[in-house]
């Protein structure tokens, strides 16, 4: 707890899900263990020294639990372990809590005339040092700061959003987010994951068929962002669209080199979700055994 | 006089999906060499019951070291050996071509065989991934591998020559397989470019280096195209218009944009690299 806080304040509990976080946790935990006096790590059993590290913190216990899917994993975060305290912030390794989000996390919990379930926050987003305002879509905001009774992830194959129970407050101060410290080569693997995930999950809404357009023009942000997301499924040429909207709609190209290095990724990924989705909806590895079952049986006689 | 025989060798990784499938088809040739770099999926079993002659396991160093040791070192009887991937089938024809070729007591020592990628269900013939001549098949003890650490090239001492007909390459792997081996080959071949740039390969001289086409490609691919600018976007043109890959249809297309991604994937390893290592050097002064 910094200085500035009355004793009275009780902060926030934390916690971090990881697996191999070994060059993020410790600058992590650090960030955390500024203002928390409870953070729990939810590791997936790591072959890293990520526990190790994570061991060597006052104040953090760590568990560890078989990375089935993502929702479950979150849920159990919330729900199956305790906290000494009724809020929990939820972070990620490569994310680091400023000094001004840990101060106003703690006022924001302490503040009777707030009612809320659940705090909402924006974040910065850093690549090759620099914040790539425009071409992460700068403000994306993202419940981070729970009462975990009150907050369920939704049954989805990745990028799961929590349902509230209660109102959202928002915070104005951000986090920092490094998804690049790891480095490239995991950050592609990383997105080589998600992106068999999105596919799986854009196959199912492909199968329900179009969504009401009503739902594009809700007011909710989060709504409005998650039926784009569903339509976009039904696109064709995603990367190049994503490319379009984040390098020049988003003004990507404000963020120099970073920014166009960064959208290109983006658009990396979003073609390999496409191109996934069309893996799994028509069977290329049937099709490629039974051509290679004629080329082998020999010329026709 | 009997007729020479071909001994297979095929190093492995985590193959159970199809080794059993290979080595049915390399059987029809000679006997079967498996080196596997111990594999995790039973690979080693399924190898042993569906008739390999011998499975040798070896902890994997890199592709041409691999390879060459398994040359060293395997307990092969034949007079002739042809490397074989677990994800490639000889074809009858092939076949054939070999036995008839090896029976006429030939002049060649080493023979380069030429391989059709079958992607999505298709055989693709442009793109420049067709025709992809390797020497695969060598009299034993007159061949090994360049040491590099990834795309690997043979070296045979005395004549060579060409088989008429090819061997398949089954990419029947999922795409996230796929993009998982990619992402592991643009790391290894970053750390080429890496290495060229700071003059550590074990490439030879300048000089003799236009001797052969393949040499002056080789050039080319060290030292102008890892400063060209816009990789990606020349990979592509390259192998969508300029080696006719619009011709093999969805299947090129997707290849296309596929080696576009590898190629940028590439680039950007390499310049986080780069940039690590300058960042590395100023900390130390």
């Amino acid at each position: 707890m910094t200085s500035a806080n009355p004793p009275t304040r009780t902060p926030p509990s934390a916690v971090v899900l990881t697996l191999n976080e070994e060059h993020n946790i410790a600058d992590c935990l650090r960030a955390l263990g500024a203002f928390s006096d409870d953070i729990v790590v939810l590791d997936s059993h790591s072959t890293d020294r990520t526990v190790e590290i994570a061991r060597s913190f006052p104040n953090v216990r760590v568990y560890q639990r078989h990375f089935d899917t993502e929702y479950k994993q979150r849920n159990f975060a919330l729900h199956e372990v305790d906290y000494r305290h009724d809020w929990v912030y939820i972070c990620d390794a490569d994310e680091r809590v400023p000094e001004d989000l840990a101060r106003e996390l703690t006022e924001a919990i302490n503040d009777p005339a707030k009612t809320h379930a659940a705090f909402r926050v924006r974040y910065r987003n850093m690549y090759l040092g620099k914040w790539i305002k425009h071409a992460s879509s700068y403000p994306v905001w993202i419940i981070r700061l729970v009462r975990p009774g009150k907050v369920t992830y939704e049954v989805r194959q990745t990028n799961v959003h929590p349902i509230v129970d209660g109102t959202i407050g928002e915070l104005k101060s951000h986090f920092v987010h490094y998804s690049f410290n790891s480095g490239l080569v995991r950050w592609f693997a990383k997105h080589n994951y998600y992106s068999t995930r999105e596919a799986m999950e854009g196959v199912r809404i492909r199968r329900e068929g179009r969504p009401r357009l009503r739902k594009l023009f809700a007011a909710d942000p989060m709504i409005r962002r998650r039926a784009m997301k569903n339509f976009s499924y039904f696109l064709i040429g995603r990367g190049f669209f994503r490319f379009l909207h984040q390098y020049l709609i988003k003004a990507g190209f404000l963020d120099g080199l970073a920014g166009f290095h960064y959208c290109m990724m983006i658009s990396m990924y979003e073609y390999w979700i496409e191109l996934k989705m069309t893996e799994f909806e028509s069977n290329w590895r049937g099709a490629t055994d039974r051509k290679v079952a004629k080329m082998l049986a020999g010329r026709p006689a | 006089m009997s007729a020479p025989r071909v001994d297979i060798m095929i190093p492995t990784l985590n193959e159970a999906d199809h080794i059993a499938q290979t080595i049915a088809n390399a059987r029809e040739l000679g006997d079967v060499y498996v080196l596997d770099s111990l594999s995790t999926d039973g690979t080693q079993q399924i190898a042993r019951d569906a008739g390999a002659a011998a499975v040798v396991e070896r902890p994997f160093t890199n592709y041409s070291d691999q390879k060459n040791w398994g040359i060293d070192n395997l307990p092969f009887t034949g007079d002739w050996i042809f490397i074989l991937d677990a994800d490639e089938r000889i074809t009858p024809e092939l076949r054939d071509e070999i036995r008839q070729k090896l029976a006429r007591a030939p002049r060649a020592n080493g023979y380069y065989v030429n391989r059709v990628v079958l992607f999505m269900g298709k055989p693709v013939r442009h793109g420049g991934l067709y025709p992809s001549w390797n020497l695969r098949l060598f009299r034993r003890g007159t061949a090994r591998y360049e040491e590099r650490t990834v795309h690997e090239h043979m070296v045979c001492n005395g004549a060579t020559d060409y088989l008429h007909h090819e061997m398949l390459h089954i990419r029947r792997e999922s795409l996230s397989r796929f993009l998982e081996k990619h992402i592991r080959y643009a790391d290894l071949e970053s750390d080429e470019w890496l290495k060229w740039r700071l003059g550590q390969s074990t490439m030879g001289s300048p000089g003799s280096l236009f001797k052969d086409q393949l040499a002056a490609r080789q050039w080319i691919r060290r030292n102008i195209w890892p400063r060209l600018p816009g990789r990606p976007l020349w990979r592509f043109m390259y192998m969508f218009f300029f080696r006719f890959g619009f011709m093999d249809g969805l299947p090129g297309w997707q290849l296309a944009r596929l080696m576009a991604c590898y190629e940028y994937m590439i680039g950007l390893l390499y310049k986080e690299k780069l940039q690590r290592r300058k960042e590395s050097s100023r900390s130390l002064k």
